[in-house]
């Protein structure tokens, strides 16, 4: 009997030992290492775009402690209000508050005389309303702009700001609160051959051209953006200054 | 009689350990060659924790650059208590910065998500994507009923900013991000709300296309932007 029972316990501990095996097995084989499904080329950019953003941040924070510094160093409140005074003017340079030149390129949209009368020669019908340069295609067009290294951008001279609407009322388009006319003039600051070259490979004539409209491209070795002319106030927003949050 | 048995079991029982060791062994090692080969499991491994040490590294210093920008607004403000001409000057010099996007902002406004609709009734899958016109056409539309800060995916609207699609990812300010599209306004949130649904509107134009949800919220935060925005020379 006594016999009996200790191959009993023997066998009940081998299969204990056994059975947590298994489980260890099991587990580690359904939770396989966490596969990056990501390639390395991928996890470069990323590490890139990682290193690009800490440039960034240590350029800003030695601008401000630069400013900070400029600060601390005016020996009284004129001096400070000077100060001030300087940092409103880069700020609203920023905010597109202010004039700015540079290098660049005009974008004039106009109607093709030519495509117009080949038009009427061929007795096409006439283009119908819906047929023109829309509140879209400007958009678009500001889009590409921007996305391919413009940095200031104005149509028929009235400046873009970070919250500029271009939009479609009636038949007419409006940027921000000012109605615009044909011809269309777009100025956009940035380097001119990038911004040339990438809107002829966007096809930005021939996209113009199927709406009957010619688009010429000029380059400016000092192309001057007017500032903002309007009133923007800011009612609703206000800077985050309570402590912590990020 | 009771021993034979005892070391049938054994037997048994230390064969199947054995195989299971075996087989335990084997299973390992077959996973480690499916990873191509070492060498690159390693350079995965250590770009991954350079990417971690950066993101960190760059965590620090977006809070060190909000504390000197603390600081800044401290003696901004402690100029603006003494001096009359300074407070005209200090809320010019904000409003200025709030448009420029170069501090984070606050206030009320609505928050609107764009979603694909794979469940679409329309034929066209293409129809039921977010595009970047969507995106565009909802910030605008929200500009134009007085929006004064918007993100989108939590990278701020300046204006240099530009809005594209590459493949299922937006780029905004240089940075990818996937869907659901979360784009934050601050204004009137009542206007911002009423701007969406008019009929006509962007909600009537996705109906049926893409999703569109929207809420008013009470604060909503954006962040700034990062970076040097390069805005060409004063003209004198």
């Amino acid at each position: 009997m006594g016999q009996n029972r200790k191959i009993t316990f023997i066998l009940t501990t081998i299969s204990a030992i056994i059975g947590v095996m298994l489980a260890v097995q099991l587990q580690s084989n359904l939770h396989p290492l966490q596969s990056e499904s990501r390639s390395i080329t991928e996890l470069r950019k990323v590490l890139l775009q990682e290193q690009e953003k800490s440039k960034v941040l240590l350029a800003d924070i030695s601008k401000q402690e630069q400013l900070l510094s400029q600060y601390q160093e005016s020996l009284d409140s004129v001096d400070s209000i000077g100060v001030m005074k300087e940092e409103l003017s880069r700020a609203q340079k920023q905010a597109g508050l202010a004039s700015v030149s540079g290098k660049g390129i005009i974008i004039q949209i106009e109607q093709d005389p030519i495509l117009n009368e080949q038009w009427d020669a061929e007795n096409l019908p006439l283009p119908d309303p819906s047929n023109l340069v829309l509140d879209v295609d400007l958009r678009w067009l500001t889009n590409e702009l921007l996305a391919n290294g413009a940095q200031v951008l104005s149509i028929n001279n009235n400046r873009l700001l970070s919250n500029s609407s271009i939009r479609n009322v009636g038949e007419k388009i409006q940027v921000d609160t000012k109605t615009i006319r044909m011809p269309y003039e777009i100025k956009a600051l940035g380097n001119p051959d990038t911004l040339i070259s990438s809107m002829k490979l966007e096809g930005l004539e021939e996209f113009f051209r199927s709406v009957n409209m010619k688009v010429t491209i000029e380059e400016r070795e000092n192309l001057v953006i007017p500032a903002f002319n309007g009133t923007k106030h800011i009612q609703h927003m206000k800077p985050i200054k309570a402590k912590g949050d990020s | 009689m009771q021993i034979r048995k005892f070391h049938v079991y054994l037997t048994l029982v230390m064969f199947s350990t054995g195989f299971l060791m075996a087989s335990s062994i084997e299973l390992t090692q077959s996973t480690k060659k499916s990873r191509e080969n070492e060498n690159e499991l390693q350079q995965e491994m250590s770009l991954n924790e350079r990417i971690i040490a950066e993101r960190e590294k760059n965590r620090s210093l977006e809070i060190q650059s909000l504390d000197r920008q603390r600081d800044i607004s401290k003696i901004e403000e402690e100029l603006a208590k003494h001096e009359t001409d300074a407070a005209g000057l200090l809320a010019n010099l904000e409003e200025a910065r709030m448009l420029a996007g170069t501090v984070p902002a606050e206030g009320a406004g609505i928050v609107v998500t764009l979603r694909d609709n794979p469940s679409s009734n329309s034929q066209n899958v293409i129809q039921n994507i977010v595009h970047e016109q969507d995106i565009w056409r909802v910030v605008n539309e929200l500009y134009a009923a007085g929006a004064e800060g918007v993100s989108v995916n939590d990278q701020r609207l300046v204006t240099s900013s530009s809005i594209r699609c590459v493949g299922p990812t937006v780029i905004v300010n240089g940075v990818k991000s996937a869907a659901p599209f979360v784009i934050k306004a601050v204004g009137d949130p009542d206007t911002l709300e009423a701007a969406l649904h008019l009929p006509g509107g962007v909600v009537d134009v996705f109906d049926g296309f893409i999703k569109i949800e929207s809420g008013k919220k009470e604060n909503i935060q954006l962040p700034a932007f990062l970076g040097d925005a390069k805005v060409g020379k004063s003209v004198s």
